[in-house]
């Protein structure tokens, strides 16, 4: 390897002063003997004035708080989120008394039938005998109205 | 429900620090943002997927490491994944380098871009076009140093690698700059460097 291209890659760093002092000394004493790379030095300290001429970049068109919002964009779904569960929660509410009253109040339906056959059997004890037959009813021990 | 509470009480300052942070870094991260996008809309996007990205990670960073730093290695990034996602849309646009980038990228002939002489007369405007069309790692590189004024172990830190990475970096982006000015204006440039 020549001496150029062993230095030629620290030319850069070396105007920046970025080198350590020992690998600087070993450049500029390359650049006393050297034309080329010191003719390569002066283009990269060029570009560093092109890049340093440059202007500012113009001011942001976005404002700080549309970026930040837009960091956030969680936070309108989660609202939407809790302000939809809040109207499940209200309907919910409003309907749910109505039908559980409607589930408990239903009586029990009673048949015409049995409360024809209530009625006989209540007939027959008063009477003491079967309606139907006439025939007197007979006291079972331990029966009682 | 005390854990809860204390949990949403945390995140209530981690928005409120993330925001003074950011308040704080906003306009020398656009600037770092459209210097390595070269225009306003890129410039934007790149800022607004930082600031997501930055969000999202906030939990992640040392409070140790100057915030600015910390967001430029986020806008380093995304800007790289920025430019991989456009190299895949636009395969042919590229001529691909070497395995690190290191052969010069294609310039577009800016002969057939309308309002060329305008983007002729500016030497800001060329310096950004070579810029633009530099391998994004050398781009950021040097523009942290020259644009930003940072130390080769600053830019290390952001970018998180070596010295003697950056080094080389910023020595080969200067290298590819010079090309790519010499072949877009080869009259004006080949009198100043």
């Amino acid at each position: 390897m020549s001496n150029c291209e062993k230095f030629a890659p620290l030319l850069s760093a070396y105007s920046d002063r970025e080198l350590s002092a020992g690998e600087s000394l070993l450049v500029r004493q390359h650049l006393f003997e050297c034309e080329a790379c010191t003719a390569e030095l002066k283009t990269l300290e060029g570009i560093r004035g092109l890049m340093l001429e440059m202007p500012s970049a113009p001011e942001p068109r976005v404002n700080f708080e549309q970026l930040i919002a837009a960091t956030r964009p969680q936070t309108g779904s989660r609202a939407r989120l809790v302000l939809g569960l809040a109207c499940v929660a209200v309907v919910v509410s409003l309907i749910a008394p109505g039908v559980m009253r409607t589930a408990h109040i239903v009586p029990p339906q009673t048949t015409n039938q049995e409360l024809e056959r209530e009625i006989a059997r209540d007939q027959m004890i008063e009477a003491e005998a079967d309606p139907t037959s006439g025939a007197p009813l007979v006291h079972l021990a331990g029966y009682s109205r | 429900m005390f854990s809860m509470l204390k949990s949403k009480t945390e995140a209530i300052s981690a928005n409120a620090e993330f925001e003074q942070l950011m308040r704080g870094a906003y306009r020398q991260a656009h600037s770092v943002a459209y210097r390595l996008t070269g225009n306003q809309v890129d410039a934007e996007d790149l800022l607004q997927e930082s600031f997501v990205r930055a969000f999202r990670f906030f939990h992640r960073y040392d409070r140790s490491l100057p915030f600015l730093s910390w967001m430029y290695r986020i806008i380093s990034n995304a800007h790289i994944d920025m430019v991989r996602r456009r190299n895949k849309l636009k395969p042919s646009s590229l001529d691909h380098g070497g395995k690190d980038g290191d052969q010069a990228l294609e310039i577009a002939d800016l002969s057939f871009c309308p309002g060329v002489e305008l983007i002729r007369s500016s030497y800001s405007d060329c310096v950004q076009k070579a810029l633009n069309a530099m391998n994004p790692e050398f781009r950021m590189a040097v523009v942290l140093s020259d644009v930003e004024g940072m130390s080769y172990e600053e830019i290390a830190a952001i970018m998180e690698t070596s010295i003697g990475t950056v080094r080389s970096r910023i020595h080969r982006g200067r290298t590819q700059l010079r090309g790519f000015l010499l072949k877009l204006q080869p009259e004006t440039y080949g009198r100043m460097i």
